[in-house]
């Protein structure tokens, strides 16, 4: 469903990722796992379409990212691919369900209020759904940044060390909630971290090598 | 969440930076929109005023006072001229007609005009109520007379020497309000008319009171049948100006130079006195317009310093609106929808506060001056200002807009 083939990255003529080949299927979760620096948010920029690979193929359900262009690579990855990002960043002028329908206006599909405020009330965030994100504590807002991943149903779900700077407890819980809407929803997941915490929760693991001097 | 809340949301998180662009923006505007209001109006006003009179004639002075003082009723006149001269210039071939006019005096600021039926009868006023004055001491008023001086049909008052309020009164010649006009939108509403032979009796009794004892006969007869008194005046009499209407272009040649050159009398030709009233009055409008410039580009340049500020606050927001699926023409699009957004809120605004200005320096002009300042009005000018507060707004919101249609997404994602 999810797949690469020959993906080479170089950032200033520095190789940062090589991947031959990578396969993810409906529904699987995934960790790209290794240490800073291994090229896991380059590979998960390039999954999610944000970047265009120096080399090498990304396919999504069938759909070759790179033979999209502009406009139309924009729509195709806000209406199939969720994006939940390490620092969240929630767009702080507008309330909670602005940020969800925006991700609905953006991705090109109509307005849907009664679907936000479905996944609000799923994700226990009805009552804030008027707030500004400011005033959400960062368990709300990481909700806030999956219902909005979430939104649109997408094919898959990527997530940027989503457990980064929580303590055991809120880490677990966070990785539960984003593994448990991911299936509910029928996304794929793919996660990246360096996180050891979770390493062991995950079957489908993908271990990329430290590089010396790279970026990211 | 469509573009237009989504600008509107960006704006109100930074309320003090927006407020003060727009403020900005609005005086600028607002001066802008004041001036075409007081310029249009001042000009409108002043050609309706003049429209038809080709030509004014009265007391050696300065033409620019005589033509304010007769046909604008605002400065003092001149002098007066003697019946005589006028009635020579009265059977000159090139004049069809004549309008007599006797100044002197007013009643609350109202100047009480001797003249003929021909004055009103030239800018069409009509009866809003009674007659037209026809014995002498009767007279009729303006609308503006009626409504805000408080006279009304019946009315005894006695007229003030000079034109301002609190002259010597002329106490025993008191006038009658025999008729009230129907607004006319002209200098006629704030008239007193009478005729000339009232003014005549008035200044008569006036001089022998001064001369203290002086017997000789200054019951004035009406005069005012056929040809009034250009027909059959007392040519040692006076008059204090003469509007003029003229048979063929040809006159205005030819008329003023042989009045000025020949005759005690100075003739003005209003056409060319409201042209140079005008560039006088266009230098200090300049002035202002270049201050009110300056501010509408200041407005622009703190548009554009918001807004570039802004985006380095807003790189993650324009990138994850990027990830969501945004075109990077959606963020080129935001970006100038609020500079737009800003700029023209700013503009109407100004021309709120300018109208609004306008309206409340209107009502006090009144009162304390003959000039009559609408706010309630549209200058078709004024359109332009909208539109260039829109080309403005573009223009201070295009770099930002490009910059952000540039982000590279992954980049700084990577960095956040």
């Amino acid at each position: 469903m999810l797949e690469v083939a020959g993906i080479r990255h170089s950032y200033q003529s520095q190789l940062v990722l090589d991947l031959p080949h990578w396969r993810a299927d409906e529904g699987d979760q995934w960790l790209l796992h290794g240490p800073s620096g291994c090229g896991k948010s380059t590979l998960l920029h390039i999954l999610g379409g944000l970047l265009t690979p120096s080399e090498g193929i990304v396919t999504l359900a069938g759909t070759e990212l790179g033979t999209l262009r502009g406009a139309a690579g924009d729509r195709y990855r806000g209406r199939h691919i969720g994006i939940v990002f390490q620092q969240l960043h929630l767009i702080d002028a507008i309330t909670v369900r602005q940020n969800l329908t925006l991700a609905q206006r953006f991705a090109g599909l109509p307005v849907d209020e009664a679907r936000a405020t479905e996944i609000l009330t799923v994700l226990g965030l009805a009552d804030k759904a008027n707030a500004f994100p400011f005033a959400l504590s960062h368990g709300q807002a990481q909700r806030v940044a999956l219902a909005r991943a979430l939104i649109n149903r997408p094919a898959v779900v990527l997530a940027d060390e989503p457990t980064s700077n929580l303590d055991d407890e809120n880490a677990a819980r966070a990785l539960a909630l984003l593994r448990d809407q991911a299936r509910a929803h029928g996304s794929a997941l793919v996660i990246a971290s360096h996180d050891g915490r979770i390493k062991d929760a995950f079957e489908k693991r993908l271990e990329l090598p430290a590089r010396r001097e790279a970026a990211a | 969440m469509n573009a237009l809340a989504l600008a509107i949301a960006y704006l109100r998180r930074r309320p003090l930076n927006t407020a003060l662009n727009l403020l900005l923006l609005a005086i600028g505007v607002g001066t802008i929109a004041l001036l075409l209001l007081f310029t249009d109006q001042l000009q409108k006003r002043l050609q309706r005023d003049a429209d038809g009179i080709d030509m004014v004639v009265g007391a050696k002075g300065s033409p620019m006072q005589l033509i304010l003082s007769s046909i604008f009723h605002v400065d003092i006149p001149t002098g007066n001229v003697s019946l005589g001269n006028a009635q020579t210039l009265a059977a000159n071939a090139m004049v069809r007609e004549i309008i007599p006019l006797a100044l002197g005096d007013s009643f609350r600021g109202y100047r009480i005009v001797g003249s003929e039926q021909n004055y009103p009868a030239h800018y069409r006023a009509e009866l809003a109520d009674g007659a037209w004055w026809q014995e002498p001491l009767e007279a009729t008023i303006g609308a503006t007379v009626s409504s805000e001086g408080g006279l009304v049909i019946g009315d005894i008052f006695a007229g003030a020497h000079g034109m301002a309020s609190g002259g010597a009164q002329h106490a025993e010649t008191p006038y009658r309000v025999v008729g009230v006009m129907a607004p006319t939108g002209t200098v006629l509403d704030r008239l007193i008319l009478t005729s000339i032979e009232s003014v005549w009796e008035v200044h008569a009794i006036h001089d022998e009171e001064a001369d203290a004892h002086d017997d000789t006969e200054h019951i004035v007869e009406s005069q005012s049948g056929s040809g009034g008194v250009l027909a059959h005046g007392d040519p040692d009499q006076e008059v204090t100006a003469l509007l003029v209407k003229f048979r063929n272009p040809i006159a205005a040649a030819q008329l003023p130079r042989q009045i000025n050159m020949q005759t005690p009398m100075q003739a003005a030709l209003p056409g060319y006195e409201i042209a140079r009233l005008m560039q006088l009055v266009g230098a200090g409008i300049d002035g202002f317009r270049a201050f009110a410039v300056v501010l509408v580009i200041s407005a622009g340049l703190g548009i554009f310093a918001a807004l570039y500020n802004a985006l380095a606050q807003r790189r993650y927001d324009i990138a994850v609106m990027r990830a969501l699926g945004a075109t990077r023409g959606t963020i080129l699009r935001q970006i100038l929808l609020e500079g737009v957004l800003l700029a023209v809120v700013g503009a109407v605004l100004g021309l709120l506060l300018g109208h609004g200005t306008a309206a409340l320096a209107g009502s006090w002009l009144r009162q304390e001056h003959q000039i009559h300042l609408v706010g309630l009005t549209w200058v078709h000018e004024e359109i332009w200002l909208i539109v260039m507060a829109v080309a403005l707004g573009a223009v201070a919101a295009l770099l930002p807009a490009l910059q952000a249609y540039r982000i590279d997404i992954s980049k700084v994602l990577a960095r956040g």
